[in-house]
């Protein structure tokens, strides 16, 4: 009986249109280290905090809809990684990022963001690169010998068993600052199909050219931008919503 | 990470905190988490503060600890309170113990990362006995001495509260003093206390330890352990607890709170980033519990029962929803269906939490037709499982126990859940329980038998064909726990337990069916801390420095080490376990007053022999002695 009756009611909700709000934020501090699923958790719960008009999924176990670009590492930061938010009906955007920020826990922000229409493509999909900033003693001279080399083969591991992969082709560019010596920014491939986790780089460079692997494990890694389209024609994710 | 130098500050480096399952247990940082800034300006610029640090410590992981209320609780009235700053230390888990035992790193709070003994005092909640290896865990990483006597007057005060400090004897001398009951209202004045003397520290004439301690014995609930010493017979029974001074109370009450609406309660508790044991929020309904089950500490430690009024429950919900972003409130209670505005309460909450996308848990719910519709009304369509807790196999055994739950409740309600649709079912039940005999534990057969028979006959009188029912059957060892009409009777024994599970294995043999059990050296162990003595910390220390603890974690707990150390010190596990007492033994706990008088449980004791049962307070007072705080249902 109760049953039915949910059916109906599920059945005469109007069908509603998303509004997709894309934003850009930032995570710093002791929350670098919690992994994608505690992280997908805690965009929810400040959400709901911000009482914001989310869109749930249908089914069996609703969930807030909302989706990232890539997952983060754990142990990575970032300074440029996209959400997209699903609402039920569109809120200014200034008011959704200050609503955010005063809800969300520290050492997370969103920094903007806006409208994307519904029928543009999933953001996961758009993700075709991603630059890294990584500070470590050494890096450079040790990032130089490490892409002097035709062929960059590690371990991986790929649904649940360790294989190994040739990762050279993954890498687009390297670019350093004058002011930092002890650091290094590689812009290299990302997305559901060709990505290279900055962890697998450091690792290579640990296993091939022996760099310290203390200095591998304390690396401060720091993803600072993700792009969409073919390389050399790359344009940050940003440029969908601007 | 943080710029301020100047505070003492444990730092870990990203490698050390990537080499640790979990490292988001570290770092602290959650919404809700409270840091005092005023007191960090303190320490920054003056490198000491007047605030009161007090490390609330809880000797278990953090998704355990990060799980428990009265946590929540403790953690909101402390900072509540002006010029106390509380902040949170765990036990790190082995990998992070091991490192930090490496680079010799003391423990730290999750707040400011301050080393616990910067604090002036750490205060552990103790849930179960198990943990009790773990408070030496989080002492020896902070290089503070175990004995509360071998600590100086630099050192921080250290405290205990919790439902295990009824019998804290075991490991009693740890500890400066122990909160018996309810905490809010006696942490508070003793946070009062620990200001003057904190204070004090800097005039000419500094307050002493002794006397602090001597002050904090007058608020009720507070309970002193180096002013009592305890004297043993050649047979290991206690000949004598003596008071050492003369301002010691013959007995120590434990403490409560007369009216619940008149406590604050955390509606904005810590909200952890990474996922806990129970990741949801909690709402507590009640304390205590008026059935009176005869093997249940919590059902006469926490009387009497004293209920939440509705409106204040309701406000709290909204609250606690909005202010958390959790999407599943948890009630609390020992007993759910008790709670007397139970049905208004739903109506008034389950919609609007449901507009939100937010789900109602009700635990300990006892089964009708009632609660089949709210169950449904709460989960929505989701037909989780459904558990009950007969706990023994026969209706004589269950009158022994005071269980009042009969089989025919059982089929009647699941009759009800199986044509509903349900088919998972989960049948609770102890094993080694006072006067048990074969027929009792085959009788758990019968029960289960009965379900599957059941589901059958009503799948094919509903036309549900082809359905299976899923009926798990757990059994765990019957541990007599201080504070309850079985306080006196000897545990079963291993032996005797597995030959128990045997008979009833062979008996449940079904598709249908799956067979679980507890393991039974926990059991033991537990029921020996349970009700220890003071003879067991020396015992328990060197287990410890022997690298056993983590106890409560059954692929840590080594039931035969223990046994050689507990040997090596001339006791046996038996005296503690399978041993029934006297009437007149002193037991180790006999100086604690819970409000329920001994002579009322021998009383119950005797009422379990003769199969008779007694039935719950709310519908007339049995005299337990409880109504001396004059609160409760006692005066409903
Ligand atoms: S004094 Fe009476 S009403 Fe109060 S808890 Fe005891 S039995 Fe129940």
């Amino acid at each position: 009986m109760l049953e039915n009756e949910r059916q109906i009611a599920m059945t005469m909700k109007p069908h509603r249109v998303a509004q997709i709000f894309r934003a850009r934020f930032a995570r710093t501090a002791g929350i670098v280290y919690i992994g994608h699923l505690d992280l997908m958790r805690t965009f929810e719960r400040v959400c709901r905090r911000a009482e914001f008009p989310i869109l749930y999924s249908q089914g069996y176990n609703p969930r807030p809809s909302m989706v990232f670009a890539l997952p983060l590492g754990v142990g990575v930061a970032t300074t440029s990684d996209y959400v997209d938010i699903f609402l039920e009906e569109r809120i200014d955007a200034a008011i959704i990022i200050s609503r955010f920020n005063q809800f969300c826990p520290n050492g997370l922000r969103l920094l903007e963001g806006g409208y994307v229409s519904s029928d543009s493509g999933s953001l996961m999909a758009e993700v075709s690169a991603a630059t890294y900033h990584i500070a470590s003693p050494n890096i450079r001279e040790y990032t130089e010998k490490l892409l002097q080399r035709d062929s960059i083969m590690v371990m991986k591991r790929s649904k649940g068993k360790m294989k190994e992969a040739e990762i050279r082709d993954l890498f687009l560019e390297v670019s350093q600052e004058e002011s930092e010596p002890h650091s290094i920014s590689i812009t290299v491939l990302a997305g559901s199909s060709r990505n290279l986790r900055p962890d697998l780089f450091l690792e290579a460079m640990s296993e091939l050219e022996a760099y310290p692997s203390i200095d591998k494990d304390n690396a401060m890694v720091t993803r600072t931008a993700l792009f969409m389209g073919e390389y050399p024609h790359l344009e940050p994710l940003s440029k969908t919503y601007s | 990470m943080n710029e301020n130098n100047s505070i003492h500050r444990v730092e870990l480096s990203r490698g050390d905190l990537l080499s640790v399952e979990n490292p988001a247990r570290y770092v602290g940082g959650e919404w809700g988490e409270v840091i005092k800034s005023e007191m960090l300006r303190q320490l920054r610029e003056e490198g000491t503060t007047s605030y009161l640090r007090f490390a609330l410590c809880f000797p278990d992981i953090y998704e355990i600890a990060m799980s428990n209320l009265a946590m929540k609780i403790l953690y909101k009235i402390l900072n509540d309170i002006d010029g106390v700053a509380c902040e949170r230390a765990f036990s790190p888990w082995k990998d992070m113990d091991r490192l930090m035992r490496d680079k010799a790193l003391p423990l730290f709070t999750l707040e400011t990362r301050s080393p616990l003994n910067d604090f002036d005092v750490l205060g552990f909640s103790l849930q179960y006995e198990m943990c009790f290896t773990n408070v030496f865990q989080m002492l020896d990483l902070s290089g503070i001495s175990f004995r509360a006597s071998e600590r100086s007057e630099s050192d921080p005060i250290v405290v205990a509260g919790g439902p295990v400090v009824y019998n804290i004897e075991p490991i009693a001398e740890v500890f400066d003093l122990v909160f018996l009951g309810e905490g809010e209202e006696v942490l508070a004045e003793f946070m009062d206390l620990m200001k003057i003397y904190k204070a004090s520290a800097r005039t000419n004439e500094p307050m002493s330890k002794a006397s602090l301690l001597k002050e904090a014995s007058k608020l009720e609930g507070v309970y002193v352990p180096s002013y009592y010493s305890m004297d043993y017979n050649t047979d290991g029974t206690i000949k004598s607890i003596d008071t050492l001074v003369e301002w010691a109370p013959k007995s120590v009450r434990k403490r409560i709170i007369s009216n619940l609406d008149c406590v604050d309660f955390p509606t904005n508790p810590v909200v952890p980033h990474t996922k806990i044991v129970h990741d949801r929020a909690y709402l507590e309904l009640f304390r205590g519990c008026s059935r009176g089950c005869r093997f249940c500490q919590a059902g006469y430690v926490y009387r009497p029962v004293r209920e939440k009024s509705i409106e204040t429950l309701c406000g709290q919900g909204y609250e606690l929803e909005a202010a958390t972003g959790y999407d599943e409130i948890g009630v609390l209670s020992l007993s759910t269906s008790d709670y007397s505005s139970l049905p208004e309460f739903l109506d008034i909450m389950v919609e609007p939490f449901a507009d939100r996308h937010t789900s109602l848990s009700l635990p300990s719910l006892r089964l009708d037709s009632f609660s089949l519709e709210l169950m449904e009304k709460v989960s929505g369509t989701r037909k989780t499982g459904l558990t009950f807790a007969p706990e023994a196999g026969t209706q004589r055994l269950r009158d022994v126990i005071n269980k009042g739950i009969t089989e025919e409740d059982i089929m009647s309600s699941l009759e009800l859940a199986f044509a509903g649709g349900w088919q998972r079912v989960k049948l609770y039940f102890m094993l080694g329980l006072p006067t048990e005999t074969m027929e009792d534990v085959l009788g758990i057969a019968q029960i289960a038998r009965r379900v599957e028979k059941l589901f059958f006959e009503v799948a094919n009188r509903e036309g549900l064909k082809r359905r299976k029912p899923e009926i798990v059957v757990s059994t765990s060892m019957f541990i007599p726990k201080p504070f309850t009409p079985f306080q006196w009777e000897a545990q079963d024994t291993i032996e005797s337990l597995r030959d128990k599970q045997k008979v009833l294995a062979e008996a449940l043999k079904s598709r249908n069916i799956k067979y679980s059990w507890h393991d039974l050296k926990t059991s033991v162990w537990e029921a020996l801390l349970a009700r220890g003595d003071r003879r067991l910390l020396d015992v328990l220390t060197d287990g410890y420095r022997q690298g056993l603890y983590f106890d409560a974690w059954d692929d840590c707990f080594r039931y035969e080490d223990w046994l050689r150390v507990l040997e090596s010190h001339g006791l046996s596990l038996d005296f503690f376990g399978a041993r029934s007492r006297g009437e007149e033994e002193i037991l180790p706990w006999d100086h604690i007053d819970i409000g329920v008088r001994k002579s009322y449980l021998f009383h119950e004791r005797a009422m379990a022999y003769q199969e008779k049962t007694t039935a719950p307070c709310h519908g007339g007072c049995r005299a337990c002695g409880a109504a001396e705080y004059n609160t409760g249902v006692c005066h409903a």
